[in-house]
Parts: structure tokens; C-alpha cells; sequence
């Protein structure tokens, strides 16, 4: 077995290991920036040079081939272990990452959410004890020693849990080990060279000793080397004492090299206040606050709009025309179902609405108006969201029972009359109209962006308090103003908002833009000031938490099972009329039951005289991030099974457009075994958030402690019970729809 | 006021300090409980490379057979082989491997399914993804096939055992425990974050006291 074939096996590449390194690295860089601005001395690029290797290795020795060959050879696990603790740990805090990493966070998130944490006496107090030389130096010992007991590491090589926490306090351990050697920026009081020297020294010859052991054994330690066969044909022994002596080898290079740089360091004290005062003439200025800004030119979002309509006039012509089965050779099958829904809800989460930005619906606004006049003004009645509410339920209904998803056809109508009615609101109403009053996906997005991470923003409060025209709402010849008639100085988070950034452009005063803000900030506030949200909105909001559940449940086995008893139960034969009673009775009966009897027990908890219809709608907006983490699952795992079902769709629709033969490309499969606990996982970061809100809102509505507990409690209890449901519909065995038992 | 100032900074005195006592120890007891639910309950033996299930001499080769995980269990299982040249020990990484199941149980369906293995993550393994429907005693037969084609082919039968299926509960239960994690991390972040604003207005209290008694 030659380098190059092992090379070329194939990488672990799974989120779980990817996803926190990225993460890292993308705070360490931001932060990285802010405070070499501030402190260039301390922070020279080699810092992040350093950092990003030991991250880089980390990635290497956890899903590199490497982590292949450790299971087959002693030595290939030897080597992996070198890297966890005496290479990737020293690169790691060579960076001094401690800083950079918490000013990478964003701004409230340090000073409200780490900053506590880390002030607390307890977690000082055990920091202070673990990074004492003589513990750090115990612990890593005893690490090191305990799990090379045949017993563990045997252990560690036949379960992936245990393997998984070997690594894990190998890298901990030797974490604390280098801190305590290389006392990195900003330690106040670092230990003196001579015990740092002392402790390299220590560590160095207990790993001389320790790798004496494997290189002079001999027989064999562990029995799985000799039960497994490897492709090197190595025998156990020589295995075996390589890797003693690649440990010798390599564990006294890592030491001599760090005792080499502690000897420069304290040899050459002037270097680093030298290096200080150079670099202060090459400080970074300070970014402005950023956001997705590049939306601002119109220019582009006329190109994505267009491109969009494109692809929905594809979508609408192949839904048509095109072969209607099996539905996932068609584009309406799968561009609308598998891409589009998953991919909006990335970019609500990642960067903002950003599918309502490029709303291709919108593109015949103008021309609507110019053929029809806009000769009718909305009516009274139908200002509020239960339009809205009602077409997403009609959308729901249609997907469940009519199973949508699985004919091209009715998705393409769908998708025409949704053009034709933007169309004729558009044209016979104001601008605007269809977006704030009758596009539920807009609603879709409006709720579920008061989790992103950005907000169109006045830049300037006082700039605003001066102006007269408002022309962000208005609008001029240059721009129109606001679609949806949202002041600027006055909104409050996402409601509402489609993206256009129209009111970005029409501020003569350059004073409106796109600003980060902490997700789920305004949850709980209507769209303009601290109101609570109206019976409309906290409807709409109930049937974008319910319909995530009953949209996933529907193809979950217990669930289509428990359908199918209750109708026999009640002596029913299952169709489309029971079905249809039992998705409204699940979408509409139980919530308004189970929010009736939460707000009334928490209002008997709680104490309070608010009217249970206020305390509802104050409180339903909590359970959004809940509902959003459900509906992220469910979609992310139909995009991430038919990631590649484009390509069999598109190649089908050309070979009907050109007359040409079927060429199918075998799209590899992406390996899925991590899709239910990154599922189960996105649903926990949902509960938790949804009753960190359910406690924020319940302290603005009885401020002592105990009442507020009280007043959530029943709220809690209510999320709870919907994420058992979704663990329930994550867990058991599918069953999609149309498909029979 | 002097009296005041100093009662009121010993009454903040008396009051336990945030994060110290027996609600640490309960904390701490906390943490570790969701952190053993998190390691300790998850699968009991989940390996990358599993165990071998057999080995042994087939038309010319040397075959080994490795599964993951170890036991096996109603569901998935990965299937390793490692050809090998018997007297050279050289690698064949060359020939075509294909993997048949069937029940070994009597009284089943005598039918197998059929699994093409291929290069797999491990260096110089063919390896396959074999659903494993019913737990009970199954029959795995590797069939090496050399270039010539498939009158030279070699078989290697071994018998294994399917336990019954994991309780999924079981298998995520990292996943399942992790929001109690996090929000055992909210709350103490809540009480801190009370504590700083009760310590902040003490504080402020003892700045600005009123004059006079």
C-alpha cells in the first residue's frame, strides 16, 4: 500500500468536526482584525498564521486519512496523537486566541452573553486551578498514561464514543499543558522562565520514558492490532516499537523546539516592545459595520430577480408540460421542494430576508400598475395578516392532502397563479399591498426574519430626528419609498420588511442601511415600536409553529398510523375529507386550545390581570424559533438526500426541450449517517432559544422572578411537548406521503 | 449616613455570593450528570473500523472480513474485506468484490441480497453499506473476482450474528441531551447575569445614598 493510495482514501468530512472549526477560524479572523487595530504589538500575522495551522492540523489528524490508517496501525495512531497534543496545542495558542476569539463575537453577545459567564468566580477559580504547571502536568500524565492502558484504548478503538472523548482530553489536556509552558498574551502575570523551562523538561522526559516503553517492547500491547489485518503486512511488533520510537522522535522535537523559543523569548525581552513600536505605524483601521449591503445596488437585485423568474418559468413550463412522474425528474419537483424552501430559510438565518429581496414576484409591479392604475384602495377589513393566514393554511392543505410535492402540474399552477395574483393586487392595489397583506411566503419570511442576523436600520438616530422629508417612507425620484409603509426611525425589527433596501436608496441623508443585530431581539414586538403583536399575527405565528410539526409528521410512520386508527376508531373510512378535518383540527383546534390553556394556567401562576387574549399574543411569538428549527430539519433533510436530484430533473427537461437521448450522470451519493443528530441538534438549539424568549418576555410582563416562572411555565411545558413531538417524528421510521403503508 | 452606608454594605456582605455554596455543588453536579448522559449513554460500541468476523483461504486469496459496528444490529452495517495474495501479502486492491447476505437462520426466505463493495475509507478494504433487516444469525458470502473474469472466482462464507436494534433514543442520545446542556449553561448565565445587576445596584445604592437618617 503505497503513500499516495492512502492519501487518497477517502475523508471523514462530517460537520461535526467541520462546522466548530469553521466557526473558529471565522470568529478568530474577525476578531483577529479588531484588536490588531488596537494592539499591533501583540498580534503580528504569524499569530494568525499559527492559529490557523493548528487548526488546519486539527482538521488533518481528525479526518485525514490518518484517522483511517489509526485504526488499522499502531503507528498511523501514534501520529495522530503527536499532532493532538504536542503540535496542534502550542500552533493553537501561539496565535493567543483568547482575545481575538471573544471580540469576533458579535458586541452584545460578548458584553451580555459571555461576559457574565466568564466573570463568574467559580469558573476562574477552576481555570486558575487546572492551569497550575504541577496539575496541568499531573492531568496530562494521568491522560496520557490512562487511556494507553490496554484496557481503554482497546475500548477506544471498537467504540466511537469513547475514541471521540480519548481525542477530545488528549487535546484538552495538552491544551492546559501548553498554556501553562507558553503563557500566552493576555495572562497578566506569566510564570517564571525557570518553571516553564522546568516544566518543558518534565513533560519531555516523561515522554522519553513512556515511548521507551513501546520502542524496546517485547510483546505485543494491544490484542486488536494483532486480530486486524493491515494492507502493509507490519507485523504487531515492529508496529508496535515504530511507534514508540516515532513518539521518541517526534514528542522531543515538539519539546526542544518549545524550550528553544522559551530560551529565545526570555534571552531577547526588547524584541518583543521593538516589534510593538514597528507595527504601531501599520495599525488597521477599524471596518465600518457591514451587512449584505451589495443588495443595495439595484442593479443586482434586478439580475437575481430575473434570474429567478427564470427559473420559475422553467419550473411552471416543465411542471406543465413535462414528464408528471416520478415527480423528482421534474423541475417542479424538486427546484420549488427541495432546493428553494431550504436554501430561503439558509439565508434568512445567515444573512437576512434575502428571498424577499429578490422576489421575482414583484418584478411586474410597475407594469401592473401602469395597465390597471391601481385604481382601488385595500379594503379596511382585509388590513391585517388573516389573508395571509388563510393561504398558508390553503398551501398546507393542498401540500398534505392534494401531496403537492409529488405533482408537477399543481406546483406549476400554484406557482403561475401566485404570479398572476401579485400580478393583479399589485396592479389594482398600492405597492405593496400583495407583500404586507396577501403573499404568505412574505409572511413566512417576515416572522421567521426576526432570527436574522441583520435589519434595515436608520445608521443615525439623531440624523433621523432632524429630517422632514422622509423620504424613506415617501420615496423621491430617485428611489420610491418603503412597499410596505414602514418609517424607518420607528421599526422595530423584521416585520414587514422585504429586503428591497428602497428606503436605503431613497435616504438623501446616506443614513439608512443594513446593521448586524442579535437574532430574536424583536421577537415578541410588532413591527413598529414596543407593541405586542395583534390576534392576526400571533394567529399566522401559531400556524407557522404548528404547520412545521404537522408538515414534518406527516411523514413519520406513528403519526400516518395514528390517523389511520382514529378514523377506525371512529368508524370513518380514510380519505381526503377526514384527512382534511384532521389537518385543520391539528392546525387550528389544538393550538387554539393548548395557548387557551397555557395563557390561563399562567396567568393563575403568575398572578397577573393581563386578558388572556394579550397574554397569547404577547407570549406566541416565543415559540417561532421552535418552529423555525423544525422547519430548518425537515427541509435541510430533503436538500441534503436530493442534493444532486438537479441534475437527473434538468438532464430530463433538456433531453425533452433538444429531442436528445437520456444521458443520466450518477450523482454521488452525500453521506447522510450525521443528518438525524445534526436534525435533533438544530431542534435543541430551538427549544433552548425558544424558552430563553418565553423568559425575557415572561420578566417584561411580571418582573419578579418567581412570577415570571410561573407565567412561563405552562408556555414551557407547551414547548417541550412540541419538541418531543419533532424528536418522536426525527426518530421514527419514515413514511412519505402517497407512498401506502 | 456613615451608619447606613455601613449596614447596607454588610447586608451585601452577609448575602451569598453568586456562583459559591451548595448551589455551585448542584451546578456542578448538573453539568456532570448531562455530561455522562451525553458520553455514557450514547452507543455502546460504535467503532470506524469494527471487528473481524473471519477470515480465511479462497481460490488463491487471502480474505478477511471486518464489520462495524461491533456487534452488529438490525439496521446498517459496514462490511470490510482485505484481499491478499497469500504468499507475497501483497495488497490486491485489483479484483472485483462482491458481498451476498442471507439469513442463516432456518426456516427463513432463502434468498440473499447483493452488494458490490468498493474502495472504501480504509486503505486497501473493499467496503459495502449492508441493511440488515431481522436480528438472528446471517450468512455473508465474499466472492472475489479476478480480471479473467468470472469463471475465477473465489468464495469465502462466514457466519455472523444481528443483534435486535439500538433504541434510536439510545443511539442520539448525545444529540437528545444536548438542549439540557445548553440550557443548564442559560441559567447560570441568568443567574449571573441577575447577580451582576443585584450587585451593580447595591452598588449604586451605596454611591448615592440619601443624607440624613
Amino acid at each position: 500500500m503505497n503513500a499516495s493510495a492512502l492519501w487518497g482514501a477517502s475523508w471523514s468530512l462530517g460537520p461535526g468536526l467541520l462546522f466548530p472549526l469553521v466557526v473558529s477560524a471565522w470568529l478568530y479572523l474577525r476578531g483577529f482584525e479588531r484588536v490588531r487595530g488596537q494592539s499591533p504589538g501583540h498580534f503580528p500575522p504569524w499569530r494568525r498564521v499559527a492559529f490557523l495551522l493548528g487548526l488546519g492540523l486539527l482538521f488533518v489528524a481528525l479526518a485525514s486519512p490518518l484517522d483511517a490508517a489509526a485504526d488499522l496501525l499502531l503507528t498511523a495512531h501514534m501520529v495522530q496523537h503527536w499532532l493532538l497534543m504536542m503540535v496542534v496545542p502550542p500552533l493553537i495558542w501561539a496565535g493567543a486566541p483568547t482575545v481575538p476569539l471573544l471580540r469576533g463575537l458579535p458586541l452584545d453577545w460578548l458584553s451580555r452573553g459571555a461576559g457574565p459567564l466568564l466573570s463568574s468566580p467559580t469558573l476562574k477559580r477552576g481555570l486558575r486551578i487546572v492551569t497550575h504547571p504541577g496539575i496541568a502536568l499531573g492531568l496530562w500524565i494521568l491522560v496520557t498514561l490512562g487511556w494507553h492502558w490496554p484496557p481503554a484504548y482497546e475500548l477506544a478503538l471498537q467504540s466511537r464514543a469513547a475514541h471521540d472523548t480519548e481525542h477530545l482530553s488528549f487535546l484538552a489536556s495538552s491544551l492546559l499543558l501548553w498554556f501553562c509552558i507558553l503563557q500566552p498574551w493576555p495572562v497578566r502575570a506569566p510564570r517564571a522562565f525557570g518553571i516553564r523551562l522546568l516544566l518543558v523538561v518534565a513533560a519531555g522526559l516523561f515522554n522519553t520514558l513512556f515511548s521507551a516503553a513501546f520502542a524496546f517492547s517485547a510483546s505485543p500491547f494491544y490484542a486488536f492490532y494483532a486480530e486486524i489485518p493491515n494492507p502493509w503486512a507490519m507485523s504487531v511488533m515492529a508496529d508496535q516499537n515504530t511507534a514508540g520510537a516515532f513518539m521518541w522522535v517526534g514528542g522531543s522535537l515538539s519539546m526542544i523546539a518549545a524550550a528553544a523559543g522559551l530560551t529565545l523569548a526570555a534571552l531577547s525581552p526588547a524584541g518583543l516592545r521593538g516589534a510593538r513600536i514597528r507595527a504601531a505605524g501599520k495599525a488597521v483601521r477599524p471596518r465600518a459595520p457591514g451587512g449584505p449591503g451589495g443588495l443595495q445596488a439595484l442593479g443586482l437585485r434586478r439580475a437575481l430577480q430575473w434570474t429567478l423568474a427564470l427559473a420559475a418559468g422553467l419550473v411552471v413550463v416543465d411542471g406543465f408540460l413535462g414528464a408528471q412522474a416520478p415527480s423528482s425528474e421534474n423541475l417542479a419537483g424538486v427546484l420549488p421542494w427541495t432546493y428553494w424552501r431550504a436554501l430561503s430559510l439558509f439565508a434568512l438565518l445567515a444573512l437576512g430576508n434575502l428571498f424577499c429581496a429578490v422576489c421575482p414576484l414583484t418584478l411586474s409591479r410597475n407594469l401592473a400598475a401602469r395597465l390597471l392604475g391601481r385604481p382601488f384602495r385595500w379594503p379596511d377589513w382585509l388590513q391585517n395578516k388573516w389573508l395571509s393566514a388563510a393561504l398558508f393554511l390553503f398551501y398546507l392543505w393542498s401540500y398534505e392532502i392534494l401531496d403537492l410535492w409529488d405533482r408537477p402540474r399543481a406546483t406549476a399552477i400554484w406557482i403561475a397563479g401566485f404570479f398572476v395574483l401579485c400580478f393583479l393586487v399589485e396592479g389594482l392595489f398600492r405597492r405593496g399591498t400583495f407583500c404586507r397583506y396577501v403573499c404568505p411566503v412574505g409572511q413566512f419570511q417576515f416572522v421567521h426574519s426576526a432570527l436574522s442576523p441583520s435589519e434595515v436600520q436608520p445608521l443615525s438616530p439623531a440624523v433621523c430626528a432632524d429630517c422632514t422629508s422622509h423620504d424613506c417612507l415617501r420615496g423621491n425620484a430617485g428611489a420610491p419609498g418603503c412597499p410596505t409603509d414602514l418609517y424607518l426611525p420607528a421599526k422595530t425589527g423584521n416585520q414587514d420588511c422585504t429586503f428591497c433596501l428602497d428606503c436605503v436608496r431613497a435616504c438623501p441623508h446616506d443614513n439608512a442601511g443594513v446593521v448586524r443585530v442579535t437574532p430574536g431581539r424583536a421577537l415578541g414586538q410588532g413591527r413598529a415600536g414596543v407593541r405586542p403583536l395583534g390576534p392576526d399575527m400571533a394567529g399566522l405565528t401559531v400556524l407557522f409553529v404548528w404547520g412545521a410539526f404537522v408538515n414534518a409528521m406527516g411523514m413519520s410512520r406513528p403519526f400516518v398510523q395514528a390517523q389511520a386508527d382514529l378514523a377506525k376508531a371512529l368508524g370513518i373510512s380514510p380519505g381526503p375529507g377526514f384527512d382534511s378535518a384532521v389537518l385543520v383540527g391539528t392546525l387550528v383546534l389544538v393550538p387554539v386550545l393548548a395557548l387557551a390553556f397555557c395563557s390561563a394556567a399562567g396567568r393563575l401562576l403568575a398572578r397577573t390581570s393581563v386578558p388572556l387574549g394579550a397574554l397569547a399574543c404577547r407570549l406566541v411569538p416565543a415559540l417561532v424559533p421552535l418552529g423555525l428549527a423544525m422547519w430548518l430539519a425537515h427541509l435541510s433533510f430533503h436538500l441534503i438526500t436530493g442534493l444532486f436530484s438537479v441534475v437527473p430533473a434538468s438532464q430530463r427537461a433538456w433531453a425533452a426541450l433538444t429531442s436528445g437521448p437520456l444521458e443520466f450522470v450518477a450523482a454521488a451519493p452525500l453521506g447522510t449517517d450525521w443528518l438525524i443528530d445534526a436534525q435533533l441538534l438544530s431542534l435543541g438549539v430551538g427549544l433552548v432559544v425558544s424558552l430563553a424568549v418565553l423568559w425575557r418576555i415572561g420578566q417584561e410582563i411580571a418582573p419578579a422572578p418567581g412570577r415570571a416562572l410561573g407565567l412561563i411555565l405552562p408556555w414551557s411545558l407547551l414547548a417541550l411537548a412540541l419538541w418531543s413531538l419533532g424528536l418522536l417524528t426525527f426518530l421514527s421510521p419514515m413514511e412519505m406521503r402517497g407512498m401506502g403503508a | 449616613m456613615r451608619r447606613r452606608v455601613s449596614s447596607a454594605r454588610s447586608r451585601v456582605g452577609r448575602q451569598p455570593r453568586s456562583g459559591s455554596g451548595p448551589a455551585v455543588r448542584l451546578r456542578g453536579w448538573a453539568t456532570l450528570l448531562v455530561l455522562l448522559l451525553a458520553l455514557g449513554a450514547g452507543p455502546g460500541v460504535r467503532a470506524d473500523m469494527g471487528i473481524p468476523l473471519g477470515s480465511g483461504l479462497a481460490g488463491g486469496y487471502r480474505i478477511d472480513l471486518i464489520a462495524y459496528p461491533a456487534p452488529l444490529r438490525v439496521g446498517h452495517g459496514f462490511f470490510s474485506v482485505l484481499v491478499r495474495d497469500p504468499g507475497t501479502g501483497a495488497v490486491r486492491s485489483d479484483l472485483g468484490v462482491v458481498i451476498e447476505v442471507r439469513s442463516a437462520d432456518e426456516g427463513a426466505a432463502p434468498g440473499a441480497l447483493v452488494f458490490p463493495a468498493e474502495a472504501g475509507k480504509h486503505p486497501g478494504f473493499y467496503s459495502a453499506r449492508i441493511p440488515l433487516a431481522n436480528a438472528g444469525l446471517g450468512l455473508a458470502t465474499i466472492r472475489v473476482m479476478s480480471g479473467s473474469g468470472p469463471s475465477q472466482k473465489a468464495a469465502l462464507e462466514v457466519v455472523f450474528d444481528v443483534l435486535p436494534s439500538a433504541q434510536p433514543w439510545r443511539e442520539h442520545a448525545g444529540a437528545i441531551a444536548f438542549p439540557f446542556g445548553l440550557l443548564a449553561i442559560f441559567v447560570w448565565h441568568q443567574r449571573r447575569s441577575h447577580g451582576r445587576q443585584a450587585k451593580q445596584g447595591a452598588s449604586r445604592v451605596n454611591g448615592h445614598a440619601p443624607p440624613g437618617g
